[in-house]
């Protein structure tokens, strides 16, 4: 992200999920591709501007891992006709902020302001698709930024290290092997024609999608638009991704020693793409295992047990399948194996037993205090309609969204936890403490 | 019953001719001394609940910190007639949620259900609030738990900054508590200092109950009334009253973290009371100093040299007094051109101010996210209860932004020379003391700590 935080860390994502709520959208594409989608609400004086890449690091190849996060730092830094920081100045000039991020499979940018300063936001976005001024000076500031940002949620974050490392030895051949923000060395290694080519590649009207949402008329602004961005060139549609990643036929165990306090370990399953039924049903067992005190993992490791400071589950929305992810940090004096030992039991029950329909009514009612939750703000409804649009291949699947939860069944739960959740389909990263300034620890 | 209603709907004007609409709302008190603010504000089909008393952490018993954040905790976590765990199921059935938690000068339970659910949520609700058991094995629970989160902040470099600077800057003032408890103190707290706790502050006439959301204000008053008219009104102990004293001279901290390759950094002194009359002046000239994105600091660490990937400065600002604080971080090896740029921007600021277009923009900005701020159902109902706890105007959400843009140029300065400290001041840093030690040198009176020592 550009300002506050840190690549998506998994277990850092609430749960998102939609419900279909009354919002009315229109929507048009320019000639050149770029499709533009507007929800008009005049609760505050307010606009949000989004604009919606299909892009990220899953688009990368090796040696240039982390492009796509530092591109979108460059995207604020000038373009023809707005000097570098001159993006932000005039955005917190006029009541707005700005901000983006970049995951896996989408890079996401968004800016809010006072109504009134629309047109001036329209002028410096299409001014930055068509124009943005790629050079040294941009590059190496971000580069410099980014590794600071590196450090931050990466290398000097137990968690962070720990979610690196399982992601790096679940995927063989699929890009969502590496880090979103990139390897140290690979954000050494970026050139500036790497930097060029990424922008012609995958910053065309044709691979994006503008979400307008707020305090505005639809008439004059439709006009608008098709005047500032109907003139950026089309690019050819860029290659598409090959997901390669082989099936897993083994669980993969990795050590982790590092300085800290307390053992943890991090559990990840290859799980089901967005897109897939299945991935509704992952979702709603995740509620069941982790959402809440009276979720199993809750209540028997963190209450029954006391063995846990923490356990969290969550599985990710990624165009290929990611994983469903399991994460547990042990309380002084508790070994891990304890913990794997009844996260493993409860999941085997699940694949077992089921669950009850109660539980998978609790989860569903879950789902649907979430969906309400993303219609308060402005901001909210542009980022899930962008993210459905990019993850999910329609930003109108987020409206029908609580069709596919009701569908889901107390088998179709038990299935999918018989069918993912399962020991060769796992990879286990384990963290080993080592005392402050011990050079490495014992091991068996 | 004593019933005043002000039923005001009034707007905002942020900008030329651009007005907020804030829903109305109506103020009740019921006999026990209840206050009660409903507003109906129906953008999405839930409902906010949030119930604040005063008197939080720095109610502390001198010797046992915590008590104020753990009572609170354990108010759901057993009533007379319903377990932890009935509880939990309860709320997690409806997809709501619940908490209660401890400030440093109140305690605040909330809790959001759909607004199907309004009746389920506020038995529970209520429950948690006139009726919490605080079991022994519940205590011990989390007692345990906390302990072990006592551990886990050590492998967590900006909370580890974070508890050391409060503690420093604060020294002897009750601010400066470990509010989640000490491990001394967790080993010692009692049921009954739980209970004490609960009783000099969980009381209607020390109490104000705010409801956000899809409901009608007519029923929903009824609906409070069944459940809130019975509790009984309470003598309160009176509150303290010291205020925090300003640190004198330069003093630096090292934190031992012999692994890390950044350091985090935090520089600051005491700051001002929430109700203190240059509260609107500050916040626009912090805005030019450390918030946003276009904010000196921003521009000089990050823009500029690529030192950091975040810089910013704050005043937190509570009953009796808050903090001056600027946060940020780099590698171990730009530790020194970090401070001297952070030191010349306060030294610049302090000399020259700040440019009309700099305060300009930093109003709009504080404008545009005021306003913002007032989308959410939950946001709404902090703002309300702010309002009653710190004893602002009523008028407070339609001045705000007009008191921020009333804020002039000599304002800024003069406000600047009184609070951002140059010549006295903290500074923590999380790093490999050994390594960092020589970079510091020179920036005051230095003391190393280890990280056992850093969370106490």
């Amino acid at each position: 992200m550009k300002k506050t935080s840190v690549t998506v860390v998994l277990l850092a994502c609430a749960l998102t999920t939609s419900w279909s709520q009354s919002i009315t959208t229109d929507e048009f594409t320019l000639k050149n591709g770029l499709k533009v989608v507007l929800v008009e609400d005049h609760t505050v004086p307010s606009v949000c501007f989004a604009v919606a890449f299909h892009v990220g690091s899953r688009n990368e190849r090796p040696g240039i891992t982390g492009i796509s996060h530092l591109f979108e730092h460059m995207m604020f830094n000038g373009s023809k006709h707005y000097k570098p920081t001159e993006f932000d100045k005039i955005l917190e000039a006029g009541g707005g902020y700005s901000n983006a991020y970049t995951s896996n499979d989408i890079t996401f940018y968004f800016e809010e302001f006072n109504s009134d300063l629309l047109d001036k936001v329209l002028d410096m976005e299409a001014d930055r698709i068509r124009s943005l001024k790629i050079d040294t000076v941009n590059l190496e500031q971000e580069r410099g930024i980014v590794k600071e940002e590196r450090r931050v949620s990466t290398d000097n974050s137990i968690q962070g290290t720990m979610f690196e490392d399982l992601y790096a030895a679940a995927f063989v051949a699929h890009p969502y092997q590496n880090p979103v923000v990139g390897w140290m060395k690979d954000l050494d290694a970026i050139r500036l024609d790497d930097a060029r080519e990424y922008f012609k590649t995958y910053y065309a009207p044709n691979n994006a999608t503008v979400f307008i949402v707020g305090d505005f008329d639809f008439r004059p602004l439709k006009k608008k638009i098709g005047k500032l961005f109907g003139e950026i060139p089309r690019h050819a549609k860029p290659r598409p991704v090959v997901n390669a990643e082989p099936g897993q036929n083994g669980e993969r165990r990795v050590k982790l020693h590092k300085e800290a306090e307390l053992p943890a370990v991090a559990i990840g399953y290859k799980a089901a793409g967005a897109d897939s039924p299945d991935s509704y049903a992952l979702k709603l067992l995740v509620t069941i295992l982790s959402r809440g005190q009276s979720s199993r993992l809750y209540k028997r490791l963190v209450y029954d047990m006391e063995i846990v400071t923490e356990v969290n589950a969550a599985v990710d929305e990624f165009i290929d399948p990611g994983l469903f992810a399991i994460y547990a940090q042990m309380k002084p004096g508790e070994q891990v194996a304890d913990a794997e030992h009844e996260v493993y039991e409860i999941i085997d029950d699940i694949a077992q037993h089921g669950v009850t329909a109660e539980e998978l009514q609790k989860a569903k009612n879950t789902a649907q205090a979430d969906y309400a939750d993303g219609f308060k703000t402005n901001v909210g409804v542009a980022g899930r309609l962008g993210f459905y649009e990019v993850i999910h291949g329609d930003y109108r699947k987020s409206l029908t969204v609580l069709d596919r939860y009701t569908a889901v069944t107390v088998a179709d739960i038990q299935r999918v936890a018989g069918q993912y959740l399962t020991e060769r389909k796992r990879t286990v990263v384990i963290l080993v403490p080592e005392q402050p300034g011990a050079e490495q620890s014992s091991s068996h | 019953m004593q019933r005043v209603v002000t039923l005001i709907a009034f707007s905002i004007s942020i900008a030329f001719g651009q007005k907020i609409q804030i829903p109305p709302s109506t103020r009740d008190t019921l006999p026990n001394g209840l206050t009660i603010i409903l507003m109906e504000y129906r953008k999405v089909p839930l409902a906010d609940f949030r119930l604040l008393v005063r008197g939080g952490s720095s109610e502390d018993p001198d010797s046992l910190p915590g008590v104020a954040s753990i009572m609170a905790s354990l108010m759901r976590e057993g009533t007379e007639t319903r377990s932890s765990t009935q509880i939990s199921e309860a709320i997690d059935f409806i997809g709501g949620s619940m908490s209660v938690g401890a400030g440093l000068d109140y305690c605040a339970a909330t809790m959001e259900v759909m607004k199907k659910d309004v009746d389920t949520g506020l038995e529970l609700f209520s429950d948690v609030i006139l009726h919490p058991a605080f079991p022994n094995d519940e205590i011990d629970r989390e007692r345990k738990q906390r302990l072990a989160r006592l551990d886990a902040i050590k492998e967590e470099p900006s909370a580890i900054a974070s508890v050391v600077f409060s503690r420093k800057v604060y020294g002897q003032h009750p601010y400066g508590r470990q509010a989640m408890g000490t491990k001394v103190s967790l080993e010692s707290i009692r049921r009954d200092d739980l209970l004490a706790f609960y009783r000099n502050t969980f009381m209607p006439n020390n109490a104000v109950l705010v409801v956000v959301g899809d409901f009608n204000r007519n029923e929903m008053l009824e609906k409070l009334k069944a459940k809130f008219s019975a509790w009984e009104r309470r003598e309160r102990r009176a509150a303290p009253t010291a205020r925090p004293a300003t640190l004198k001279g330069k003093h630096v901290v090292l934190v031992n973290k012999p692994d890390a390759t950044q350091t985090q950094i935090r520089v600051g002194n005491i700051g001002i009371d929430i109700r203190n009359p240059d509260y609107f002046p500050l916040q626009v000239a912090n805005t030019v100093f450390g918030a946003g994105f276009t904010s000196r600091l921003v521009e000089e660490l990050r823009v500029k040299r690529s030192l950091t990937y975040g810089a910013s400065s704050s005043f937190p600002a509570n009953l009796l007094g808050g903090s001056y604080v600027i946060s940020t971080f780099t590698k171990n090896e730009t530790i020194s051109e970090t401070i001297d740029v952070v030191l010349g921007e306060v030294a610049r600021f302090r000399e020259k101010g700040a440019t009309k277009e700099e305060m300009m923009k930093a109003q709009n900005y504080i404008a545009g996210s005021f306003a913002r701020s007032l989308q959410s159902p939950e946001a709404l109902a902090s703002r309300i209860t702010d309002i009653e706890l710190y004893g602002f105007p009523q008028d407070h959400l339609e001045k705000y932004i007009e008191r921020i843009r009333r804020v002039q140029l000599a304002d800024v300065q003069r406000v600047v020379r009184e609070h951002f400290y140059l010549e006295d001041l903290l500074m923590v840093f999380v790093t490999p003391a050994n390594e960092s030690a020589a970079k510091v040198q020179g920036y005051g009176e230095t003391a190393t700590i280890s990280l056992d020592e850093a969370v106490e």
